[in-house]
């Protein structure tokens, strides 16, 4: 590791300090910042690697080590705090090419997913992917019921994902797990969760009119009449 | 994880006076607001309110109109373009339909005009930051329809205008309310895990001023779910996308057409003219704005970039003066500060609390009721809890829903949220959570008619240019109701879409120019705006205060 | 009533998938002679071939893991017992078990490196299904419980080679084993000896190259049916897909077809148990054997 030692001379405001090493370089960032402040703190205006800032997008993925501690941690920039001697880089893409599918014409079963990544059977069972995961999924056990079929209990074990990368920029098998875990969600909620009858029934009764009426009127009825019907509404509990 | 302190000592006092007061409140239903009372809570207390925060607008279509400060910034700015500097000899990009925005809305509308036959290769879709980087991932709690049997599209309706104080346009209530149904079928064949029951029927829930339970929801990531699934098919369909390539100004050609777009390479600056037949705006909203300096919900981009483009032109604004500020958003710990509390949390029963233990409003009244009865309870009654930070709130009573609705209830319905606290040593099923309101929604925008089409001041839709999802103005009035924007970005994207997809066959577009830039700069030498301000900003500046001070530009 | 002996058992992917049958009335049968076959309740893909450079620490995670899953559950369960059908798991998880028991540096090696779980200790022991029926319930045991016998049908065991190979692994003699052969006349069929009962079936090349499969399945299919088989038995879900899909892609190149079963389909016809055979399964056993209990 080469860190830039060079000390300044500027005085600090009077806030708790912490030190952070981004990308190598040294910066005195006040405590209690999440990286992705840290890092705006200290100069940077982010184009990549800025998504939400909330923990849905997956966007900030980023990668950390401490002194003396052989071990590589991961996180989102936008909901992880720095701490002192964090020494950090971020990831803002991982390159990974998203196959071209028909869900219309593909079949919900462990064959499918397995003939479009062909490399999901190159797992070992490392278990890197699940250490890496910054939404505590169960990674390689969701990669597992997938390659014996259970597409229905893998959808619901992935549900979290917000594909932000980490676990296939590690994984020795080169699976891209996002993509795979996409189709299969697509397949499961196509396929296999039932259909729902209330949904169907009323979409009949639209497309037959059973409502024309109602609105035309209502449309042009004019805020008087809408206000009275609006507080005269019945709630239900 | 784990090591992160929670809840600071001072906080505990009042947090034992909400576990006291629980097991009564569990039978109280705090009464109903009066139509007297809440227009006087929403004058007194409702930021939109305050006249400091607004100013009427000196130029363009909506001249005289009052909106907030930061909104009439942006607009009384000068183009980010100097049109003398710009050549549109050259076309980097000619398509039939040019959708500027990748979320909810833009993913919607390339999809239906690809449905309606437009072949993928004639679409592109420009986006600012990454394909899917908007507000709709953001969206926790539900997506309304009225497919229940005690439900209806009459009585969605209803609610809708009532939510809006009566001042959306009525057929686009109409519209949204109709193509719900039509939209949730759409979702179901795409392959969109909403929460179901055994028998395959939706789990639905209450949200704000709804008279029926309607919001259907994939846990509380509902918007991310809906969003991935659209661009998994976006992606399916091969339609080309352009990344990190925001538009900043609209083009026009010699017959008063709008003709595409100018977009900027954010990585290496360079412009690019793309020509149209057809624009879709489905540039979302304006969070990173800041509006009175309140913390946002927003994703980074959210800076009203389409609102912008779009008056330049002559678009006619609608509601602009209306902010919806969401009545809940952290307000402790620091680090998550205006983050999305969702309105399921209050949904599913947990109620909002002051600090001395005691309901102050009913918790599924309107957001701006809602959101001002908070502000009121905090800087009126001062019945807040104020942070180390100086942040003040009231708490929303979580635990009270694994009372109600069983242990287990929040991980598994509220997984996001209860990932998001414990992150930083909140239990959230154990503890409540600390709110305040935050900037949230632009309830106004762009006025569309059903087509989809943008407006000018005298309702003639402005030819070539569409609008679709939170840049659009008159579907939601003064204030939308929780679950109608996932709605709105999939009715208006596909109505955007469709029309975008009509309108090609028989558009063909004239000579390019930039005429338009050169007239506004015109405009604002006459009205005698001067400012050093140009629009649309892109991208906020976060930067921190000594690195501000000492940067200089050394021309790389 | 005496309890059943539980034993932990370890699916695999190909069972899961393709080779439902084969658990089934794998399942079945274990309960009529007496154990319980209980599933872990979380393991992983074996990881199938056995990596042949032993150094290599990371082909020899997922079995272990599988290990360390069965360690878990033994305190559980009470029992260090782990059982599995498919030739291939049984074949890894031996191979790495008897590895790791008797490497205790490579052991290290591996625990330290999969420090997201407890330490494997090497108590666990891999049995095959077959150890277990002969060893522990033997053979005449199981012919007292017979309730059809198989009336002399000629079968034709086909071992594959992972199930026997190499010595140390194997459930039996590497170039002439009789385990299921015995077993098959303990339950009255007669045993057919053939020449490639032990011949590999070409394995993954399947994927690859169906060619290689096809020729093997001729030769061994047509070896047995040579000296008059009538129905071939198989220990391994993918033998018994790449059999079928050898003796599909042969056509007539074969003299005519031969049926293909799990033994455990035989054992299950043989004491009756047919609710847990498969209907077109149990149809063609009738008509070839004879129906009656």
């Amino acid at each position: 590791m080469r860190m830039s030692q060079a000390k300044t001379t500027v005085k600090q405001p009077k806030m708790k300090m912490v030190t952070i090493y981004v990308m190598g370089k040294k910066y005195e960032v006040p405590e209690g910042l999440t990286i992705l402040k840290a890092l705006e703190y200290v100069g940077y205006r982010l184009i990549r690697g800025v998504g939400c800032r909330a923990g849905f997008c997956g966007a900030c993925a980023t990668v950390y080590r401490f002194k003396d501690d052989y071990k590589l941690y991961t996180g989102l920039a936008c909901q992880t705090t720095v701490k002192d001697g964090m020494y950090l880089v971020m990831i803002p893409f991982v390159p990974a090419k998203k196959p071209v599918y028909d869900i219309e014409k593909l079949k919900p079963d462990a064959s499918t997913v397995i003939s479009i990544f062909p490399e999901l059977t190159r797992c070992v069972a490392c278990n890197t992917c699940t250490k890496s995961c910054p939404q505590e999924i169960q990674v390689m056990d969701a990669v597992q019921e997938i390659l014996r079929g259970n597409l229905e209990k893998a959808a619901h074990m992935v549900f979290d994902c917000i594909a932000c990368g980490i676990c296939s920029m590690r994984c020795p098998a080169e699976i891209v797990h996002y993509h795979v875990f996409q189709l299969v969600r697509r397949l499961y909620g196509k396929y296999i969760a039932k259909k729902s009858k209330h949904l169907e029934d009323k979409l009949k009764a639209l497309e037959e009119g059973a409502f024309k009426e109602e609105l035309d009127k209502l449309v042009t009825a004019g805020p008087s009449v809408w206000k009275r019907l609006y507080e005269s509404r019945e709630i239900e509990k | 994880m784990g090591e992160y302190p929670g809840y600071p000592e001072e906080f505990w006092e009042s947090i034992e006076k909400v576990e006291e007061t629980r097991e009564r409140r569990l039978k109280e239903v705090y009464r109903r607001i009066t139509p007297e009372e809440k227009e006087e809570l929403l004058r007194k207390w409702h930021p939109d309110y305050r006249p400091e925060g607004k100013r009427k607008l000196r130029i363009g279509p909506n001249k005289g109109d009052s909106v907030p400060n930061e909104v009439a910034d942006l607009l009384e700015a000068h183009a980010l373009i100097n049109p003398d500097e710009i050549s549109l000899e050259e076309v980097d990009y000619d398509v039939d339909i040019l959708i500027i925005g990748g979320g909810g809305a833009g993913a919607s509308a390339a999809l239906w005009a690809n449905y309606s036959g437009v072949p993928a290769d004639r679409i592109l879709i420009a986006t600012k930051l990454r394909f899917g980087d908007a507000n709709t991932k953001m969206a926790q709690g539900g997506i309304q329809a009225a497919d229940r049997p005690n439900d209806s599209p009459v009585l969605h309706f209803i609610d809708v205008i009532g939510g809006g104080h009566f001042a959306n346009k009525p057929e686009l209530v109409r519209a949204l309310v109709e193509d719900a149904l039509r939209i949730i079928k759409w979702h179901e064949e795409l392959g969109v895990m909403y929460d179901k029951d055994e028998e395959g029927n939706f789990i639905e829930l209450s949200g704000g001023g709804t008279c029926r339970k309607r919001l259907h929801a994939a846990k509380d990531y509902t918007g991310l779910e809906i969003m991935r699934v659209l661009m998994d098919e976006v992606l399916n369909k091969e339609i080309p996308i352009l990344e990190f390539s925001p538009a900043v100004e609209l083009l026009m050609d010699d017959k008063g057409q709008v003709a595409g777009a100018v977009l900027v390479n954010l990585e290496t600056k360079e412009y690019l003219v793309v020509r149209a037949k057809a624009t879709i705006l489905a540039t979302g909203g304006f969070g990173r704005l800041h509006i009175q300096g309140f913390p946002t919900t927003n994703h980074y981009g959210a800076t009203m970039d389409g609102v912008v483009m779009a008056y330049r032109i002559g678009a006619h604004l609608v509601d602009m003066d209306s902010v919806q500020y969401h009545p809940t958003g952290a307000a402790y710990p620091e680090q998550i500060v205006g983050q999305l509390v969702t309105e399921k949390v209050r949904g599913l029963g947990a109620q909002l609390v002051n600090a001395e233990g005691e309901q102050f409003i009913y918790p599924l009244e309107p957001r701006d009721v809602v959101a001002s009865a908070i502000i009121r309870e905090c800087y009126g009654r001062n019945k807040g809890i104020i942070t180390p930070t100086g942040m003040r709130g009231v708490w929303l009573d979580s635990p009270m829903i694994e009372i109600i609705h069983g242990e287990g209830t929040i991980k598994r319905y509220l997984a996001a949220m209860y990932r998001q606290f414990k992150r930083f040593g909140i239990d959230i099923t154990k503890e409540p959570i600390l709110v305040f309101p935050t900037l949230h929604y632009m309830n106004g925008g762009v006025e569309i008619n059903v087509y989809a089409q943008a407006l000018y001041p005298n309702g003639d839709p402005i030819p070539g240019l569409f609008a679709a999802g939170e840049v659009t103005g008159g579907v939601h009035g003064k204030n939308r109701l929780m679950g109608n924007s996932l709605l709105d970005v999939n009715v208006f994207g596909r109505r955007a879409g469709i029309s975008a997809a009509r309108h090609v066959k028989h558009a063909s577009i004239g000579k390019l120019t930039l005429n338009h830039v050169k007239r506004w700069e015109e405009m604002l030498k006459k009205e005698g705006i001067k400012t050093d301000r140009r629009a649309p900003i892109l991208l906020p500046d976060y930067r921190g205060p000594r690195v501000l001070s000492r940067a200089i530009n050394i021309g790389i | 009533m005496k309890k059943m002996r539980k034993i932990m058992y370890y699916p695999g992917c190909t069972i899961k998938t393709y080779g439902q049958r084969y658990e089934k009335t794998a399942i079945a049968v274990a309960k009529a002679l007496g154990f319980e076959l209980i599933e872990l309740p979380r393991w992983n893909c074996c990881g199938v071939v056995y990596g042949l450079s032993e150094d290599s620490v990371f082909h020899h995670i997922a079995p272990t893991r599988n290990l360390i899953r069965a360690q878990e559950f033994s305190r559980e369960l009470g029992t260090n017992d782990l059982t599995t059908l498919c030739s291939m798991c049984y074949h890894v998880l031996k191979r790495v078990n008897d590895y790791l028991r008797s490497n205790p540096e490579a052991l290290e090696k591996l625990n330290k490196f999969m420090d997201d779980e407890e330490d494997y200790e090497g108590g666990i022991n891999v049995v095959h299904y077959l150890t277990i029926l002969r060893d522990d319930i033997g053979f005449d045991k199981i012919s007292e419980k017979v309730r059809r016998r198989l009336n002399g049908a000629k079968v034709a065991c086909y071992y594959g080679c992972m199930l026997v190979k190499p010595r140390e692994t194997g459930i039996d003699d590497p170039e002439d084993p009789l385990i299921m052969d015995e077993l098959m006349e303990s339950l009255g069929a007669e045993a057919i000896d053939y020449p490639f009962k032990t011949e590999c079936c070409g394995a993954y090349h399947i994927v690859s190259d169906k060619e290689i499969v096809k020729k093997r399945a001729v030769k061994i299919i047509k070896a047995a049916l040579d000296r008059g088989a009538e129905i071939i038995a198989t220990t391994c879900p993918l033998c018994h897909y790449n059999l079928e899909k050898g003796m599909e892609m042969a056509g007539k190149e074969l003299r005519r077809k031969v049926l293909l079963v799990y033994f455990t389909e035989l054992l299950a016809f043989a004491l009756g148990l047919d609710d847990s055979l498969e209907k077109n399964v149990l149809k063609e056993l009738k008509r070839l054997i004879g129906g009656e209990k």
